[in-house]
């Protein structure tokens, strides 16, 4: 529902990715400047990183995972009855306790450090990985003939650990510590009743959406930053 | 001492002495006490209060006296209290309370009797020892002490228990209980269950109780309200705004509320259950609730049933609607192991619910008293249970529970298992053979069957074959099954499959196992092959041919015939031909021989076929034809005794260019005819048999036959022509249809013809309507000449052969014939003749009849003078008057008559002119020899008398008589002064005749003419008399009634033509037609002439309704 603002943001970021890294390079550069651009730009540049290919790799994975979010989220709310079935179902005032949400001020988004950007995008998928189970199970008990939308959480999930995996090497190889494993469930008390499973399931679809949505804006970003 | 009855009727008199002195010690002592109420509570004691003032003196006591029932003895009691606890006693008790001051004196005493009536019961109030609440249910559970044990002795109690609920305590419900007190205290217990759910609102509760003594006379009252008690709140109250019921499993059609609570600063927008929102019930400040009716059955994920709050927030909760569990149906028990009993069901209905409301089951067994959870799946159709089959346990008595949330149900199933044995399906299927007729097979099938027999079906099939053996074989643990198959067929495929169940009380088989695959060793052929020879013309060379075996009788692959010529059983030569081949020639050199035909394969040669070369001659060999029989061909022969060891029939069928394949059949001596049938026989082509006899030493041609398969319509239409036409007739030749085109035996020709142009619209001749067919059957007939055609005409052809099979397609030609000379000759000359021939006729029989004609139409006239004829009507005369007017006495000098051009004028002014001649011109005849100066004159005086005078009636002019000139006046100018038209008499109507014939008539004397014309006056009467008046063209028109009307004749003449162009006539009197008036009979009446000239035949206006020869012949080319 989102996705296409999300869209746009990208593409206007896109033209200024490149320049926090390259501050001199910008495109008013004289030509008599441009050796010593070259010079800057060199030392700007971080050190060839092993881990740009891992980068695109998850950049990727995530431009994957972002066409697949918005059919889960529309998915999961067909099967869910009135009112989440109803056209243009939308309520963004839900919260769930744990679950991450992407929203994020801008300009700290844009100069968050590498490690702090990719712990983040760790941290999240670290807690989908948990509440997209949660969610499967809470689906299959629910709703165990909603095969299609058990298939979609399932692919969801085993994504995320994927990408969870190129997260973990594009870190180790930037020496970033990945954070410790805590279990976002444990404030997941048994009882909760069948209408807020459906919320709680609302809610991980539609930030598992906005996050994936941030994360391919991160990896755009990072891949300028860090080039194949 | 109280038996006494004289005690008891002195205490009594004390009794009722004391009861007068309670209503007569009135005091006036404000320290009297008032006002003694006494209740109790066990009927045991009773609580006594009185009303006193002691405002005045503090320190009172009060002294309380009664008679203790019991001890009759009087006892008293002090108190300071204003009430005293005295026994409750039957009938009436006396109380006398004397108020005390301090010092102890007594300020006053009054004496009560108390009666029991006075007394009231009123029960403890009860206590409530729990009050309870079961949230999913909505129960509220109660718990109370009855005490008992405050009677001594069992008693009826009633409870009164009031539910109320909200802050404003809206008493909800309120119920009765009743119960027995034994004497000792019990714990009551009592439910309720709310509409709502519990947790919607507060609920509250309180309870008393009545006793219901019946032999207490006194009042009984209800005790006091137990304190009122609040339902416990739930532990896990919410924070948050909450929907209730949470995920509550209902049934279809229930009724079911629901409320939102929601905390302080918010409010609620609507509620909705489902997608439908419905009006909102206020219970309190923080809670509303909605009811709905009636909930159908929801998805799998339940009904959402949600609040939407102000200013921001969604709670909500799930209905799950479903139905409590079907009866399981078709429930059947079944082993196939001997190890565990599979039952299976059909859930029957769908519940609606799944995973853990779903319909759970229990397989549980009477006899063991075992029972099984059984796990399935909701979603699938068809449900399993396993349960452990036991030693020695061979019924079982099985009953399959099912329940969910909303319900249970249950079917049972009563087994023998080994009667209810369903083997697995068996495995490891093998088959294997040595032989060319037999199978080794081997299967396994997994299970315990050491106790029962099993019966094995194989099924062995080939392509054209199936069959099924049954097989007993005894059970065994995990094994390998045996069976042993014979009487294949060698060289054949076998597909074979098996397929088990107990043998003594069969259940159901098993699934068959998987299809395994045998061919069969070889074995030499079964027989010799089919052969056949053929001498070459001269003799010198035999071809033998043989028909390849049938695989049934190849018994292998064959791979070559050897072929052997024996004579007196001594091998004279031998070949061997290979596979494909099955033919051969062997030369014979002039010698018969027997030759020997045997079949190999690798297995070994088959039985030989023998047959001789010998052929006898033949002689007269004819050919008939065959019969098709649709799908082969039915050949007869007639029987010949010579034949001996059958006969044979052969034939050779061509495919293209190759040489043709000889094939034949063999029958035996005493077949006579048989049909034919070949899968390369096709229909509508034409094939030849010969049929051979075999006798002892060799076989003779007996007969050639052709025939077909089926008969077609020829393919292709005759090829005929057109050699000859005439004006009437066409000669069509056509010539034969080839064999290969007629396609059945030719049965005729049908020759179509009919009047066509080319480039008409028919396209066949069966849109034809007016076509004409000829059918020629006679086929050696090649040319047909049809007849009776009209000249000048195109006619359309067509010519169709036709067989048993149908009628070919049609040719056709168009001819056009001759155009008929003769016919058109004598079309023109008959009429001509006949015309002639008439015209020559009618002129005979006139010229024969022509005095008749004469006399008819013509007579003579014999005295104009004395006619009557002459006896003109007044119009006509009107011109001789004017005459007479008009002409001087000169003017009447005698002239030479002469014929006028124009009878009565050339119009009005030339008539003036010509006056002087009219008198005497028209009807004069002047003999030339005898003219005279005077006998003109006298003629004129002739006219001139009667012209003065007035003609006699009789028309005779006796003065005439003496004159050589034949002459008479028309009598106009006479008629008209001597005969006026009214004195004309209506049958003397006379014609005057005014012939040229009258010259040569014999001169008749003036006196003898009287007489004549009175004969023809008598013989003629004209049957029209016609005022003149009406003789104009306009007025009258003689149609055919005027002419019936006038019976006898009729002139016979146009009287039309005559009327309207007659001299006599107004308009005719300016035409200028000279002849009209000549010759011309006149009748007085018509003023026609009876003869009309031949100029008036052309007239175009003549409207002739009479009969006239001219018209006669003026009116045919008309028609």
């Amino acid at each position: 529902m989102t996705g296409d603002g999300t869209e746009k943001e990208e593409e206007s970021a896109g033209p200024t990715a490149d320049s926090p890294t390259k501050p001199l390079l910008h495109s008013t550069l004289a030509a008599q400047n441009l050796l010593v651009s070259l010079v800057l730009v060199q030392l700007a540049r971080p050190d060839p990183n092993p881990s740009a290919a891992t980068i695109s790799q998850t950049y990727n994975l995530a431009r994957l995972l972002q066409a697949n979010t918005t059919k889960l989220l529309n998915t999961y709310l067909s099967t869910q009855g009135s009112p989440f079935s109803d056209p243009g179902f939308s309520a963004l005032g839900l919260r769930w306790a744990g679950v991450p949400v992407a929203t994020f001020p801008f300009l700290a988004w844009r100069t968050m450090g590498d490690s702090e950007r990719l712990a983040r995008n760790y941290g999240a998928y670290a807690t989908f990985d948990a509440f997209l189970q949660l969610v499967w199970d809470d689906q299959d008990e629910l709703c165990p003939n909603c095969s299609e939308l058990l298939a979609m959480l399932g692919t969801a999930r085993a994504r995320t650990r994927g990408l969870l995996a190129n997260l973990t090497s594009i870190m180790a190889a930037m020496g970033i510590p990945t954070p410790p494993a805590t279990d976002p469930l444990t404030s997941e008390a048994a009882g909760v009743g069948a209408f807020e499973k459906k919320c709680r399931g609302y809610v991980v679809c539609r930030e598992y959406h906005g996050w994936v949505d941030r994360t391919v804006r991160d990896f755009t970003l990072l891949k300028a930053k860090y080039p194949a | 001492m109280w038996d006494n009855p004289s005690l008891r009727c002195l205490l009594a008199i004390t009794f009722l002495h004391l009861l007068s002195l309670i209503y007569s010690q009135e005091t006036g002592f404000p320290e009297a006490p008032e006002n003694l109420k006494c209740i109790t509570h066990d009927l045991n004691r009773m609580i006594c209060s009185w009303d006193a003032t002691s405002s005045a003196n503090l320190g009172l006591t009060y002294k309380i006296c009664y008679t203790n029932s019991e001890h009759f003895s009087l006892v008293c009691i002090e108190t300071e209290g204003k009430r005293a606890d005295i026994p409750v006693t039957v009938g009436s008790t006396n109380i006398r309370i004397t108020t005390l001051n301090a010092s102890g004196t007594s300020l006053a005493t009054e004496t009560f009797v108390l009666s029991e009536e006075n007394v009231s019961l009123i029960p403890l109030t009860p206590q409530i020892l729990n009050l309870s609440a079961d949230f999913s249910t909505y129960t509220l559970y109660l718990k109370w002490n009855d005490s008992g044990s405050v009677f001594q002795y069992e008693l009826d109690a009633s409870w009164q228990i009031q539910i109320l609920r909200k802050e404003t305590l809206e008493t909800v419900a309120l119920m009765n209980y009743d119960s027995k007190l034994t004497g000792k205290d019990s714990i009551l217990s009592w439910n309720w269950t709310s509409d709502i759910p519990l947790e919607c609102t507060s609920y509250y509760v309180k309870i008393r109780c009545y006793i219901n003594e019946p032999y207490f006379t006194g009042r009984k009252e209800w005790s006091e309200w137990s304190p009122i008690r609040t339902v416990p709140e739930k532990d896990t109250k919410p924070n948050s705004a909450m929907v209730f019921p949470q995920d509550k499993v209902v049934l279809v059609g229930s009724n079911v509320t629901f409320c939102c609570l929601y905390n302080e600063g918010e409010s609620i927008k609507f509620m909705n259950y489902g997608s439908k929102s419905y009006p909102l019930l206020r219970l309190n400040k923080w809670s509303s609730a909605i009811k709905v009716q009636n909930v159908s059955a929801s998805i799998s994920s339940g009904t959402n049933v949600w609040c939407l709050l102000e200013p921001d927030g969604l709670e909500g909760t799930v209905l799950f609607v479903g139905y409590a569990p079907d009866t399981p149906q078709n429930l059947n028990c079944e082993t196939r192991t001997f190890i565990t009993i599979t039952c299976s069901w059909n859930p029957g209905r769908a519940t609606a619910l799944y995973r853990q409301r779903q319909t759970k089951y229990i397989l549980f067994e009477r006899i063991s008293k075992e029972n099984v959870t059984c796990k399935v799946d909701e979603l699938n159709k068809e449900h399993y249970c396993d349960f452990p089959v036991h030693a020695n346990q061979k019924i079982y008595n099985f009953t399959l529970g099912a329940s969910n949330p909303l319900g249970q149900a249950e079917s049972s199933l009563l087994i023998d298992v080994n009667q209810r044995v369903h083997l697995e399906t068996p495995v490891k299927f093998t088959v294997s053979t040595n032989s060319s007729t037999n199978a080794h097979l081997s299967w396994y099938i997994p299970g315990n069957f050491i106790q029962i027999r099993l019966l094995c079906q194989i099924e062995i099939s080939n392509s054209n074959s199936e069959r099924q053996l049954n097989v007993s074989m005894a059970g065994a643990e995990n094994s390998n099954y045996r069976a042993w198959v014979d009487a294949l067929h060698p060289y054949a495929t076998y597909t074979f499959r098996v397929r088990c169940s107990a043998s003594e009380h069969f259940w159901r088989w098993s699934k068959w196992s998987e299809e395994k695959k045998l061919t069969t060793l070889e074995a030499p052929p079964a027989r010799g092959p089919a052969i056949w020879r053929e001498r070459s013309p001269v003799g010198e060379t035999l071809t033998v041919f043989w028909k390849p075996l049938l695989l049934s009788e190849a018994n292998g692959i064959i791979l070559s015939h050897e072929v052997s010529c024996y004579s007196r059983e001594i091998m004279l030569k031998a070949h061997e031909v290979p596979v494909p081949l099955n033919s051969t020639e062997i030369k014979l050199g002039g010698n018969d021989c027997l030759i020997s035909v045997v079949a190999k394969n690798r297995a070994g040669s088959s039985p030989p076929s023998r047959i001789t070369s010998m052929d006898l001659p033949s002689d007269d060999v004819k050919t008939e034809l065959a019969i098709a029989a649709g799908n082969g061909i039915y050949i007869s022969w007639h029987s010949d005794p010579n034949v001996t060891c059958g006969y044979t029939l052969k034939w050779c069928i061509s495919s293209g260019s190759e040489p043709c394949n000889v094939d034949w059949e063999m029958f035996p001596s005493n077949a006579t005819d048989a049909v034919i049938k070949s899968a390369l026989f096709q229909p509508g082509v034409r094939y030849n048999f010969s049929l051979y006899g075999c006798k002892h030493n060799g076989y003779q041609l007996l007969q050639n036959i052709t025939g077909y398969m089926k008969e077609l319509p020829p393919k292709v239409a005759p090829n005929f022509t057109v050699e000859e036409t005439s004006s009437d007739s066409i000669l069509v030749k056509w010539e034969d249809i080839p064999v290969e085109d007629c396609q059945g035996f030719l049965k005729g020709y049908i020759l179509y013809f009919a009047k066509g142009e080319k480039g008409s619209s028919k396209t066949s001749f069966t849109d034809e309507e007016n076509k004409t067919e000829k059918n020629i059957t006679d086929l050696t007939k090649k040319s047909l000449r049809i007849l009776d055609l009209q000249g000048k005409t195109s006619y359309r052809l067509g010519l169709r052969a036709y067989t048993v099979g149908g009628i070919g397609p049609s040719k056709d030609l168009y001819v056009v014939t001759k155009e008929n000379s003769v016919g058109l000759i004598i079309a023109i000359l008959i009429p001509v003749a006949v015309a002639v021939v008439l015209g020559v006729v009618t002129s005979i029989l006139c010229y024969q009849k022509r005095e008749w004609i004469k006399e008819t139409f013509y007579p003579d006239i014999p005295n104009p003078e004395n006619s009557k004829a002459l006896q003109f009507q007044k119009n006509i005369c009107e011109i001789s008057k004017l005459r007479q007017q008009l002409l001087p006495a000169s003017s009447l000098r005698p002239e030479p008559c002469r014929v006028p051009p124009l009878l009565f004028g050339n119009g009005g002014n030339t008539a003036l002119k010509t006056l002087e001649m009219n008198p005497c011109t028209p009807n004069s005849v002047e003999v030339v020899e005898t003219q005279s100066t005077v006998l003109k004159i006298e003629d004129t005086e002739i006219i001139s008398p009667v012209a003065d005078s007035e003609l006699p009636e009789d028309g005779s002019d006796p003065e005439t008589g003496s004159h050589v000139v034949v002459s008479y006046c028309p009598p106009i100018i006479e008629e008209e002064i001597s005969s006026p038209p009214i004195d004309e008499p209506v049958g003397s109507s006379q014609v005057i005749y005014i012939d040229i014939q009258s010259m040569y008539q014999p001169q008749v004397n003036p006196e003898e003419e009287p007489e004549i014309n009175f004969v023809t006056t008598a013989g003629y009467k004209p049957q029209m008399q016609l005022p003149i008046n009406a003789m104009k063209m306009e007025s009258h028109s003689p149609t055919e009634e005027d002419l019936d009307k006038t019976a006898g004749y009729r002139p016979q003449a146009n009287t039309n033509v005559w009327k309207l162009d007659s001299p006599d006539s107004p308009i005719s009197i300016q035409s200028n037609n000279e002849n009209g008036s000549f010759g011309s009979p006149c009748s007085i009446n018509s003023r026609q002439f009876l003869i009309p000239p031949k100029d008036y035949e052309d007239s175009p206006t003549h409207n002739n309704t009479g009969w006239s020869f001219t018209n006669f012949f003026q009116n045919k080319p008309n028609d």
